[in-house]
């Protein structure tokens, strides 16, 4: 039996060191340091996830008055993309040494949202693709960028990253010629 | 008032289907170890390659107290394996099984040439 989700308790602004990483992988492409936040959240078996603001009131519990705000706050979120929380549950204190890939591949879920031009767009890929399709994150490299889903993108950089973030890697045109030109 | 409760509630269902899903997502294995000799002294300097059958290969390098840790988003353990390889030793190949968190300790037999 899984974990149950765990609620966030502790909130940050992206670090110093985790932005210069996910900054030397997407570039200029991402939005500004204090538009990126970690939290301690978690889902099912301490999984990570990111969303949209516009999404923030889904994981706070608030009374039902509360909620008329929160939709519509989100919903504005949305549309200008004003932030983003990446959830990492345990992972929340040392992500940039001892998680660097839920870190990166997490961030490409933040560039998806940003490069977008809805905030929400790259969610309900995701959801799909995991939940109809199935193997969202299975790939084979070669293929044109947007023929894949958002979490076939974030393993083609999480692994291009993770595999030593190499000029030769076969994955290191999708880094040059789409991620740092923003080609959601 | 009565029809904007019914929209509120319904969106309120909606969102968070769309986030228990999207919480369900995500999943990533790690596994963190020490490689040491048949005598027990760490190894630095182990290439220690992470490799799923559905994605590209990870790696890292052990470090002077022979840790390491290494992990993956979204693949799936039981088609995931680990190689260690470092000059002077067999290369070893080890399964994850079924486990997504794992605590290796790892021995290198030298090579015999």
């Amino acid at each position: 039996m899984g974990k149950n989700i765990q609620l966030p308790t502790r909130i940050r602004e992206m670090s110093a060191a985790e932005y210069a990483i996910v900054s030397g992988v997407c570039g200029d492409t991402l939005p500004y340091r204090f538009r990126i936040w970690i939290t301690d959240a978690a889902g099912v078996d301490g999984r990570a996830f990111t969303i949209p603001t516009s999404l923030i009131s889904t994981i706070l519990e608030m009374p039902e008055t509360g909620f008329f705000a929160g939709v519509a706050v989100g919903y504005v979120a949305s549309i200008v993309n004003l932030a983003y929380l990446i959830n990492v549950g345990t992972d929340y204190g040392t992500l940039a040494t001892s998680a660097p890939e839920v870190l990166v591949h997490e961030t490409t879920h933040v560039w998806q949202g940003k490069n977008s031009t809805f905030a929400l767009s790259y969610v309900f890929n995701s959801v799909y693709n995991q939940c109809v399709v199935g193997h969202a994150y299975k790939y084979t490299a070669g293929a044109a960028w947007k023929s894949y889903n958002v979490e076939q993108q974030a393993s083609i950089v999480e692994d291009w990253y993770t595999s030593g973030h190499s000029t030769t890697s076969p994955l290191y045109h999708y880094i040059t010629d789409n991620l740092r030109k923003g080609d959601a | 008032m009565r029809v904007r409760l019914v929209v509120s509630k319904a969106a309120w269902v909606i969102l968070s289907i769309v986030l228990a899903a999207t919480i369900a997502c995500d999943p990533s294995i790690r596994v963190e170890g020490t490689v040491h000799d048949r005598q027990g002294t760490p190894l630095e300097g182990v290439t220690v390659i992470l490799q799923s059958e559905e994605r590209g290969p990870h790696n890292t390098v052990t470090a002077k107290d022979g840790s390491f840790g290494i992990g993956i988003v979204g693949a799936e353990p039981r088609q995931t394996k680990l190689l260690f390889q470092k000059d002077g030793y067999k290369s070893l190949e080890m399964p994850l099984g079924n486990e997504y968190a794992s605590k290796m300790n790892v021995t290198l037999e030298p090579e015999v040439r």
